[in-house]
């Protein structure tokens, strides 16, 4: 009788242990409206340093915002198509804006105005990534013409084309060691490219998504790999090797755009399923869900992912806040 | 003049033909650009086999290639760094095009990567312009609107021989009167377009539509807000 009393003690024990870490591993958000653009929000971009971000949208505008506050800053107009991409550089000096209209633009943060236009794209450009090396001048960009082009933004001029999707190339980023670019795309692979000049064909071919692969993000310290499909799933690569880590069966409807928090094993991903959540890709444990109650195409969050900020079909621009503080370090951007 | 003097002034010269012979090659040899890419069909996005000519700001042919029919790809080198180039893509299946390039002001070698479309040139041929010129439910072409079409004009403008309709669709399904009157202004607001860059009104006809473009119609569930303008295209009629 003792003995089983002592059983039972024991299992709630238990179950209070394993409920009181399950609800220290959940973190909880509030969520607010910062502003809104005139149509879908297609991009969320935030710098290094945290201290701004962008955002883009079919309206064919991007706008600049501050961090932490959230005011909007400055709204950039030149595109002549909706605006897809964006992407600050290394420095946070610049920032890089892959539209429908074909063409690749270069903006001043400070001021705003268009530096550039990348002309060279034969179709729509959807992905564009600036290299995160502070003194590199190199951006990479994706299109619906298949392909992936390496632009020198010093020289304005387009270095390589790197051909080997069999469809749409969806969107492009830069390893944050500036070693290696990957390239996901319509044809469910994920390429990974060298960054030197001479090489043009993929060191490896990542295969395993059975949709369209639409995002693909390295962590900051390039050991791993996240990419998202069209059926809401997300999968975790080691690399340089390729090999998969980790599936995870993260949403109902497509994933648009993941990111990474600077500890390297925090993911955000946003889905059309209307819902935005934080997981662990170590262990797969999802931290957070939240439902935004409306469509969600893009995600970026601060290094310490206290802050996450997010782009809606609705055209809104919203600002996801931790309102219990976790424990990361403080470094990073997207 | 000394022994040591004369092996002084020997020994001088030496130095001084050998500083040169250097200056002298790398004047010979110079830093050249290389130009690398494919050429495609517009409309079907296959390889086409096209001339590729490269041209200076004098006129004088700088390079030529021609691209390989397997996979359209050409390349171009011998170009000078800091030029402007015109390049001239001929194929007679094909419209003329000429795309200007400029090349980087590098002191190295370097290899740039350029891809071209072409349109074929085949009756009946419909190309879409490249984003809607028009805003929603006006007929005025929009700011930006000279990026879109600007591709269509020089193309018009190098094979005068071929004549287009200018084909627009409507916003919605909603009126067919109105619909009528709006394509027809938006038509006509090309035709004027066009007509102000030289082009002759003869080669350009028009179609307006008082329903939606039943290739790209609007989406189905359209979101408050979203918005939808009527397609436009440019179909050969005559070449």
């Amino acid at each position: 009788m003792k003995i089983l009393r002592w059983q039972g003690i024991v299992c709630m024990l238990v179950i209070i242990q394993a409920a009181a870490g399950y609800l220290q591993a959940q973190r909880m958000y509030e969520m607010k409206t910062l502003g809104k653009h005139s149509d879908e929000v297609l991009g969320v971009f935030v710098n290094e340093n945290n201290t701004k971000f962008a955002t883009c949208s079919i309206d064919e505008t991007i706008k600049l915002w501050s961090l932490p506050e959230g005011k909007e800053l400055k709204t950039l107009t030149g595109h002549v198509g909706q605006v897809n991409n964006i992407s600050f550089s290394g420095n946070g000096k610049l920032l890089a804006s892959a539209s429908s209209d074909r063409t690749v633009r270069i903006w001043d943060v400070e001021s705003g105005k268009q530096k550039s236009i990348l002309n060279g794209h034969t179709a729509e450009v959807i992905g564009v990534y600036f290299s995160q090396d502070a003194n590199s001048t190199f951006l990479a960009s994706t299109s619906f013409d298949q392909t992936v082009k390496l632009w020198d933004t010093k020289l304005q001029s387009e270095v390589k084309t790197l051909r080997g999707h069999t469809m749409q190339a969806n969107n492009v980023a830069y390893s944050y060691d500036g070693k290696y670019l990957a390239s996901c795309s319509d044809d469910k692979t994920i390429k990974i490219w060298s960054t030197d000049i001479s090489s043009k064909d993929p060191i490896l071919t990542l295969t395993g998504h059975n949709s369209h692969v639409l995002t693909a993000l390295y962590s900051f310290d390039s050991k791993l790999l996240a990419s998202a499909d069209q059926d809401g799933t997300i999968k975790i690569w080691k690399m340089p090797s390729g090999e998969l880590v980790r599936t995870i069966n993260a949403h109902s409807d497509l994933v648009q755009d993941v990111s990474f928090a600077a500890d390297n094993q925090t993911l955000v991903s946003a889905s059309l399923d209307k819902s935005v959540k934080l997981w662990n890709v170590n262990t797969g444990e999802n931290l957070m869900t939240m439902d935004v109650g409306v469509e969600v195409w893009s995600v970026d969050l601060t290094s310490n992912a206290r802050t996450i900020i997010i782009g809606c079909a609705d055209g809104s621009v919203r600002m996801l806040s931790e309102t219990v503080k976790g424990k990361m370090p403080k470094k990073g951007g997207k | 003049m000394t022994t040591t003097k004369i092996y002084k002034y020997a020994a001088a010269v030496v130095f001084a033909a050998l500083m040169t012979v250097p200056t002298i090659a790398f004047a010979q040899i110079g830093t050249v650009i290389t130009v690398a890419g494919n050429v495609l069909d517009e409309v079907t996005r296959n390889p086409v086999m096209v001339n590729v000519v490269f041209s200076d700001e004098t006129g004088t042919r700088a390079g030529s290639s021609r691209s390989n029919s397997k996979d359209g790809s050409y390349l171009v080198t011998g170009l000078k760094p800091g030029k402007k180039y015109k390049v001239r893509l001929e194929q007679s299946e094909y419209f003329q095009a000429e795309y200007e390039i400029a090349l980087p002001n590098t002191g190295k070698y370097a290899e740039i990567s350029r891809d071209f479309l072409v349109k074929p040139l085949v009756k009946g041929t419909k190309f879409p312009a490249r984003n809607t010129p028009f805003d929603l439910k006006k007929s005025k072409l929009r700011i930006g609107a000279n990026d879109i079409l600007d591709d269509f004009k020089r193309s018009l403008l190098i094979n005068p021989n071929v004549n287009i309709e200018i084909q627009c669709f409507p916003d919605n399904d909603d009126d067919k009167a109105v619909n009528t009157k709006l394509t027809q202004d938006r038509c006509n607001a090309l035709r004027e377009y066009f007509a102000k860059a030289g082009i002759s009104d003869k080669r350009l006809s028009v179609k307006p539509s008082d329903t939606v473009d039943s290739m790209n119609p609007p989406p189905i569930q359209s979101r408050q807000g979203k918005r939808y303008v009527g397609s436009t295209y440019f179909v050969v009629t005559k070449f």
